[in-house]
């Protein structure tokens, strides 16, 4: 054609001509701006929510302790020898990397206060444990060297709290009945939010001397070691070393070592999963409000059945007629998409607020929803604006 | 010389069994230059006829050349291409849109050229103020008469310098006073431009200005009654 070298020129002035078009339907239009604008919103909204989300869980537990490692016994037959000693305490703080070693035995055992009876997780810990996981003393102190051989037990806030329902709460110097002895309370830990990377939960524990766990079960083997890290230290550096502490030798122990680095991944994995999941619900509200749009337009093709017969007539060819259409779904989405984006956004932080999460604006999810939406506004333009385009020009100027 | 020839042209409208035979046989000549009147009972195929010779229908059978190009099976783009350059259209019920002003209307067909908006404009300005409407280019239709409409119209089938100018019953919405104005306009852009004009009217007064008229008459051609008006 002659005038191809004037072919962006001509896109341009359709663009405008669609804009005009789309004007003039102003409130069929603006219903259907509407629909895109919601489920763009949606989609932005919910894959802000869920970034931040993640965000927060992430910094929390980050601040509670990336740089701890743990060491768990797989199985152990009774009559073995012991899978975990206190050998290896004294030969993993020796490697390098490693800053602190703690030594655990996990139990079940039944907690009675006067009346009360109450089954609860008892560990046998070390001193080291609390600076370990920075549990701190809320009434009273945690324990000490002093306490090796004395009968006393540290309660964590959730499990005091529970002991106190019964109107006696628990406090230091009172008594508690475990496995047939007497302990006495010596401190009650301050509240904490669980920390995965643990294996258990300090708030709702209850806290012996390691050597005191004889007294409350048969089996008092070492069950899990609590590791802490050099700040500067690798943690896969510290994990392999100690991964080959066990697996080395004449007798290799099954031990199943974790850093806090795997249950991030296992994390954000998890979190991906949930932030898909959302901006999937977010595009089913997308694609209803994409059938907004291609209502529209069809009932436009209905209604411009004569205008598309006299474009034609003054010689629009059949890809200019779709052309218009799709620039003028495409118009309609997006515009839509940028309203819902904003909106969506807005959304999102006043949730963050009401949750009391640091607000960052999701930067994927701008691009995502307007290109969700130009492409919804695309994918349901292209039908009617083909129905358009196979007009017969006679046929369409007679409004047939 | 001939800007348009039909060669026994049949068109029926409908499908298969209850298809109705619209044209039957129809031959003609349109030279350039001429001033055609196309008339007719209603029925007798005359619109049908001058939908064939505006390119926005094909013929079923038979031949159709357009400045000596077969256009029978020319593709839509180029049908659109050769409607957009060579033809301009003048409708009964004028067919402008609404929302446009009356600008805008007439520089529609420049869309589909790749004109320069401003271009456009100007040559829809100075086409508006050559019809007398120069005071009326940022009205809207509805803010216009009907003869002012049609003189939008017919501005708009002549902006882009068209070779052939087709107006089906152009003054059949309009009373008689402004139907002169209208036909006198036709024949001004004829003398002035070198436009041909070939428009469907049922009204005898305006058939006999025209230079030539074709009687249609049940979908054939009545050569007997046609021929020049001497």
């Amino acid at each position: 054609m002659a005038d191809g070298e004037s072919g962006g020129r001509r896109w341009r002035a359709l663009a405008a001509d669609a804009l005009r078009n789309l004007g003039a339907m102003r409130q069929r239009s603006l219903l259907a701006l509407l629909g895109i604008a919601i489920g763009t919103a949606a989609v932005v909204a919910l894959i802000s929510i869920g970034e931040n989300a993640r965000e927060h869980s992430m910094r929390q537990f980050l601040a509670m302790g990336a740089d701890i490692l743990t060491v768990q016994k797989d199985f152990s037959l009774s009559g073995r020898p012991a899978v975990l000693t206190r050998a290896d305490v004294d030969r993993l703080r020796a490697l390098p990397g490693v800053d602190e070693v703690a030594p655990l035995t996990m139990l079940g055992v039944e907690i009675r206060q006067g009346r009360t009876r109450l089954p609860s997780a008892v560990a046998g810990v070390t001193p080291e444990f609390f600076a370990l996981v920075q549990a701190k003393a809320a009434q009273g102190r945690t324990l000490t060297e002093g306490d090796r051989a004395a009968t006393v037990v540290v309660l964590g806030a959730g499990l005091a709290r529970r002991l106190a329902e019964d109107g006696h709460p628990p406090v230091p110097g009172g008594l508690l009945r475990m496995g047939g002895y007497n302990h006495t309370v010596v401190g009650v830990l301050a509240g904490s939010t669980p920390n995965p990377v643990l294996p258990l939960d300090v708030d709702s524990t209850a806290f012996v001397p390691l050597s005191g766990v004889r007294r409350v079960s048969a089996n008092s083997d070492i069950t899990n070691l609590v590791v802490r890290k050099m700040p500067g230290a690798d943690d896969r550096d510290v994990r392999q070393s100690m991964t080959n502490h066990f697996s080395g030798g004449a007798h290799p122990r099954p031990v199943m070592v974790q850093s806090a680095r795997q249950l991030i991944v296992a994390m954000s994995d998890q979190a991906r999963v949930h932030t898909l999941l959302l901006a999937a619900i977010g595009g089913v509200s997308l694609i209803v409000g994409g059938v907004g749009v291609m209502n529209v337009m069809l009932m436009g093709v209905v209604e411009r059945r004569r205008e598309i017969g006299l474009r034609m007539a003054l010689g629009a060819r059949p890809i200019d007629v779709c052309a218009m259409f799709l620039a003028e779904a495409l118009a309609l989405s997006l515009s839509g998409g940028m309203a819902g984006a904003l909106l969506g956004l807005a959304a999102a932080a006043v949730y963050a607020w009401n949750a009391g999460w640091a607000f960052a604006p999701s930067v994927p999810s701008l691009p995502l929803g307007l290109g969700m939406s130009s492409g919804v506004g695309l994918f349901f333009g292209l039908y009617p604006a083909m129905q358009a385009s196979r007009l017969e020009p006679v046929a369409a100027l007679r409004g047939e | 010389m001939t800007i348009l020839a039909l060669d026994g042209v049949h068109k029926s409208h409908g499908r298969a069994a209850g298809a109705v035979q619209v044209l039957r046989d129809v031959s003609l000549d349109i030279r350039k230059g001429e001033v055609c009147a196309i008339v007719g009972s209603s029925g007798s195929g005359k619109s049908t006829l001058l939908s064939l010779m505006g390119l926005l229908d094909r013929p079923d059978s038979g031949r159709l050349r357009f400045e000596g190009e077969e256009v029978g099976a020319a593709s839509a783009d180029r049908l659109a291409a050769l409607r957009n350059r060579r033809i301009g259209f003048v409708f009964q019920s004028f067919h402008l849109l609404p929302r446009l002003t009356a600008l805008e209307n007439v520089a529609l067909p420049f869309l589909y050229r790749g004109v320069p908006p401003r271009l456009g404009r100007d040559r829809a300005a100075a086409m508006l103020e050559r019809v007398g409407l120069a005071d009326r280019l940022h009205h809207r239709p509805e803010e216009m008469s009907g003869g002012q409409r049609q003189r939008v119209a017919v501005a708009r089938a002549v902006v882009g310098d068209p070779a052939l100018l087709l107006a089906d019953e152009p003054t059949g919405n309009l009373d008689s006073a402004t139907a002169r104005q209208i036909i006198d306009l036709f024949f001004a852009l004829n003398a002035d431009l070198g436009v041909t004009v070939a428009l469907v009217t049922h009204d005898p007064a305006i058939a006999a200005r025209c230079g030539r008229q074709l009687v249609m008459r049940d979908g054939r051609l009545d050569s007997a009654a046609s021929g020049a008006v001497p």
